[in-house]
């Protein structure tokens, strides 16, 4: 139901007036306005309003290190509209853009994203840096895993049985590693056709005073 | 603007396993991503949310929820305490403390007219009636909620606010709060600061009295970056942010905008740190243009105005009655225009199609 980017009427002053002329010539209509009559104020005025969305990012692609050309032309033809009031909304379609909390502090566990329904194509990283490296993986698999962080729970029947190893050799004893879905192998995973298999992992740093959030405002601030 | 999704962990009552998953690209758009029951399960950590947003874009960063400075940089003035300084902002709070907005009116006066508008509006949610099963219960809920944590974030309000969590320390890392961390939901502990699972979190009701000297010197350790902002700036008036409630999607389902506006704007139905008129300001409907023809084809662009016209104000001008059955403090009826010398209902609207109600609060 919501809007793109849609122009709406705001607040302010365009004023009417009187048509002064008819006039039928043949089948043409012939228009004159007093411009100066004003028949009464209309508090409105053109503005816009603009919805988050991945055009009107900085970067293409889901690429953030690339300027979007698109990006740019975009928001400088709002600002040449000169609009005295503009809405801005960032909205679930984009979640990424205009969510920063994805997910939900963990306490003591350090997870990854949550798990993802259109399919997991993003590497990211798990960082201890700050509490003494990555001491233990306590969950992880490429698979289906149900639950959240704290308390993921195995899907048997769509689990890559070399998930643990894969993770611990990637990131026990490191401050910081990089998991990529391509580590790990979809067709040993078991999961049936059709099924987009997903990372869950959780693990704890050295320093058992560790707290975990998960603010990221890299795509929202793009 | 409009930061109009909330994380849906903080929202549930649904069965569905992936309640949390969301899309890996930031580029793909994807519809799933709305799920959990409404109101929040905590409107404290709801608010929480809001005012680090609020912070991370206008006080330069925020303490998460276990007292870890994050930095933004960012110094946008959301509360433009410029616009109510001067001889307006003198005469801006009435006798009863509700807000006048100055900027507005001010603008208004140039410009020959009359009514209220202006200043800096936070919107409050986008078609609410579309995510989480909200209803004017369970919005109005949230809605205040929102409200107070972005006040308290910003330094917005009277002696009721208390601004500690977002700078310099937050109470997320207080013991209390870190016990529930580990403790197993619905335990004692568990209870303040919400499913185990959530971590801890902070809190907004007017508890704050609890950030205890322990707590300082627990955010002392953290390693984390200072942030570039104290908590020295004074409160700012009620009026220095303005609120924009309902903004349901179809103007044209009169009976459903009729039936949340007669909950939302009455007053008894909110928080009392939620009933002035800054936070009541605006109510908010959109509409549609398309029907009337208006598409981005230069040759349409004269549909928007038979739209508005033919289609909009008339409604508009039908709710007008109801409204006004309403304090004049939250609405914004034809009598209190009429006071303003305006002469029909018609010009205390904003035209807007995605619209906002105001009048001379």
């Amino acid at each position: 139901m919501a809007a793109r980017v849609a122009f709406w009427l705001a607040l302010a002053a365009f004023y009417r007036v009187a048509a002064d002329t008819v006039t039928l010539v043949n089948s043409s209509v012939s228009v004159s306005v007093q411009w100066a009559t004003v028949t009464g104020p209309v508090l409105a005025e053109p503005s816009v309003q603009v919805v988050s969305q991945h055009l009107l990012l900085r970067s293409q692609a889901g690429e953030l290190s690339s300027e979007n050309s698109i990006y740019t032309n975009s928001w400088a033809a709002v600002a040449d509209l000169g609009v005295r009031n503009a809405r801005f909304a960032g909205w679930f379609p984009y979640a990424k853009a205009g969510v920063a909390e994805l997910d939900p502090p963990s306490g003591s566990a350090l997870c990854g994203p949550a798990m993802w329904v259109q399919g997991q194509t993003q590497p990211f990283t798990l960082n201890c840096s700050l509490y003494g490296g990555i001491a233990t993986v306590e969950f992880a698999s490429f698979g289906t895993a149900s639950g959240a962080c704290g308390a993921y729970a195995m899907d048997a029947t769509c689990h890559d049985s070399a998930s643990l190893t894969i993770v611990q050799n990637a990131c026990v004893q490191q401050p910081w590693c990089t998991l990529s879905p391509a580590m790990f192998n979809l067709s040993a995973s078991g999961c049936g056709a059709g099924v987009a298999p997903y990372l869950a992992v959780q693990v704890q740093c050295a320093d058992p005073s560790a707290r975990h959030t998960y603010w990221d405002f890299t795509a929202v601030d793009s | 603007m409009s930061f109009s999704t909330a994380p849906t962990w903080l929202y549930s009552g649904t069965s569905d396993a992936a309640q949390f998953s969301y899309v890996d690209d930031a580029t793909v758009p994807w519809y799933g991503y709305n799920r959990g029951i409404a109101p929040a399960l905590n409107g404290s950590d709801l608010g929480a949310y809001y005012g680090r947003l609020a912070a991370w874009y206008a006080r330069g960063g925020f303490a998460d929820e276990y007292g870890t400075r994050l930095v933004s940089g960012h110094a946008l003035n959301f509360t433009d305490p410029g616009r109510v300084a001067g001889a307006c902002a003198a005469a801006g709070l009435d006798r009863e403390g509700f807000a006048v907005d100055c900027a507005g009116n001010a603008r208004r006066a140039r410009l020959g007219l009359t009514g209220g508008g202006g200043g800096i509006i936070w919107e409050v949610g986008n078609e609410v009636d579309y995510e989480h099963g909200h209803t004017p219960q369970s919005y109005t809920a949230d809605f205040d909620a929102i409200v107070r944590g972005v006040r308290q974030a910003l330094g917005i309000g009277g002696s009721h606010m208390d601004d500690r969590s977002f700078h310099g320390i937050s109470n997320g890392n207080s013991p209390a709060i870190r016990h529930a961390v580990a403790a197993p939901s619905g335990t004692e502990a568990a209870e303040g600061a919400g499913p185990s699972l959530r971590g801890g979190v902070s809190r907004l009701d007017g508890d704050h009295a609890a950030v205890s000297s322990d707590a300082a010197a627990v955010a002392e350790t953290v390693n984390a970056p200072s942030p570039p902002v104290t908590h020295s700036e004074a409160l700012l008036p009620l009026n220095a942010l303005f609120f924009n409630g309902m903004n349901l999607p179809n103007i044209d389902n009169t009976s459903v905008v009729v039936e949340w506006a007669r909950y939302f704007l009455n007053t008894s139905n909110h928080h009392p740190a939620v009933r002035d008129a800054a936070a009541l300001a605006y109510i908010g409907y959109h509409a549609y243009p398309t029907q009337g023809g208006f598409t981005p084809d230069p040759d349409t662009f004269s549909g928007m105005f038979s739209y508005v016209d033919d289609l909009f104000l008339p409604k508009v001008r039908a709710w007008a009655p109801a409204w006004s059955a309403y304090e004049r403090r939250v609405l914004i009826g034809p009598a209190r225009c009429a006071d303003r010398g305006v002469r029909t209902a018609r010009s205390c609207f904003f035209a807007r199609v995605v619209w906002s109600d105001r009048c001379g609060v």
